[in-house]
């Protein structure tokens, strides 16, 4: 991911970017750790509130590819198919581990 | 920037749940020079809103406590110093959803992920609606204020008198205060307008005016171009013998008072006729007009006696 363009994009300086994403990584983490215990609580509306927060900082940072995965989760937590956004869940923390690796890197 | 005003004129209030969502605004809005503060949903941002007035709320649609929709309602049906200008950040994009904020009070929206640019210029949209809120409202205090005023003495007008003495009286009675008025005229003022015209004689209506209103209290007794050269001051919370010594001492100020025309010095005199109620005084007895005879009785004595003179009387 090329962060610099990223941050040229939202006009942010690098290090101004790298904070934010730092901020997005973090609160993303809860989220998706929401997702988790939503599934298992089967609990339709705190998981779509979850995934609506990852998708909204998501999409301003310019993650789009995570953004693109909860705007669908979004719509199957909404309409209460919550068996259908656990895969995708595990594939955004791969994508979140990634763009953290990337950060510390 | 163009326009009016300057972007510290216009502090921003971000209502943003998510971190990420509110730093990014933050950043782009301090970037651009503007002040912001920042709430985590609409409950916050109302309490905010209590404590200090921004003009511009951008908020989120979706957020804990209060979402942005209800915000905008709230903030519609509140009273704040000025107009607020909202724009909701949203996600949803559907032409209904729109549309339910805009009913809401919103005054613009954004799709998120917004553009930097866009968001820009929804603001600079909204500083224009409330450079022209503001104008008008200057504009209005002008007309307003106009309406009340003698153009010539700065004093009030009597169309003012008539709108604010009944009120002035049926406060003082109400609270058992009393109250006193005032009339007052320049002696032999046609004879100053016959010798040195029209202007002069303007000039001394003005400066005798300034005289009556550095004579009384600031904003508590107020100063009346009832007609012509007569003058009426209300003196709320003053008794009669109270409002009798103000009258003297302004009658021996104006006595003294030098009115410069053209490099030589003219000199005036006047004469006060006072009157007022205490609660002794019966309410069938008091009324404005009823004062404003009363006094006008006394001034024709204080004229018939000699002139340079206070002449008055408790309201009877």
């Amino acid at each position: 991911m090329d962060f610099q363009a990223l941050a040229d994009n939202l006009g942010f300086d690098l290090e101004e970017f790298k904070e934010l994403v730092e901020l997005f990584v973090d609160t993303g983490t809860a989220d998706l750790n929401s997702v988790f215990s939503a599934i298992e609580e089967k609990d339709a509306d705190k998981a779509t509130k979850a995934v609506h927060s990852l998708k909204g900082a998501s999409g301003n940072l310019g993650f789009m590819e995570v953004h693109q995965i909860a705007k669908k989760m979004e719509i199957d937590a909404r309409n209460n198919r919550l068996e259908e956004i656990s895969e995708p869940a595990k594939l955004i923390r791969e994508k979140l581990k990634a763009i953290s690796d990337q950060l510390n890197g | 920037m163009t326009g009016k005003g300057l972007k510290s004129d216009f502090p921003i209030l971000i209502v943003e749940d998510s971190p990420v969502s509110r730093k990014i605004l933050e950043k782009n809005l301090l970037k651009a020079g503007y002040e912001v503060a920042s709430a985590e949903n609409g409950l916050e941002a109302l309490e905010r809103l209590q404590s200090r007035f921004f003009p511009i709320v951008l908020s989120d649609w979706i957020m804990p406590e209060m979402d942005g929709l209800n915000l905008c309602r709230a903030i519609r049906k509140g009273e704040f110093q000025g107009y607020i200008f909202i724009v909701l950040l949203t996600a949803k994009d559907s032409k209904s959803d729109i549309i339910a904020g805009l009913e809401a009070g919103a005054d613009d929206y954004l799709t998120k992920p917004f553009h930097s640019a866009e968001l820009m210029a929804r603001i600079q949209t909204g500083i224009r609606i409330l450079n022209l809120e503001k104008s008008l409202k200057k504009a209005n205090e002008e007309i307003q204020r106009l309406s009340k005023i003698d153009p010539l003495t700065g004093c009030f007008n009597r169309s003012y008198l008539n709108e604010r003495l009944p009120n002035e009286i049926l406060r003082a009675r109400r609270y058992r205060h009393p109250l006193s008025l005032i009339l007052s005229d320049i002696d032999h003022f046609k004879k100053i307008n016959d010798a040195h015209g029209h202007l002069i004689g303007d000039k001394v209506l003005k400066d005798y005016a300034n005289g009556l209103t550095a004579g009384v209290r600031i904003n508590i007794d107020w100063v009346v171009r009832y007609g012509g050269e007569e003058f009426i001051i209300i003196l709320p919370e003053t008794t009669f013998d109270d409002a009798v010594r103000v009258a003297e001492r302004i009658r021996m100020k104006i006595e003294k008072m030098k009115i410069k025309i053209n490099g030589d010095s003219l000199f005036i005199t006047s004469s006060f006729g006072v009157t007022g109620f205490d609660t002794a005084v019966s309410d069938e007895l008091i009324s404005p007009e009823m004062m404003i005879k009363r006094a006008d009785q006394y001034l024709y004595q204080a004229k018939q006696t000699g002139r340079n003179r206070v002449n008055g009387g408790l309201m009877e």
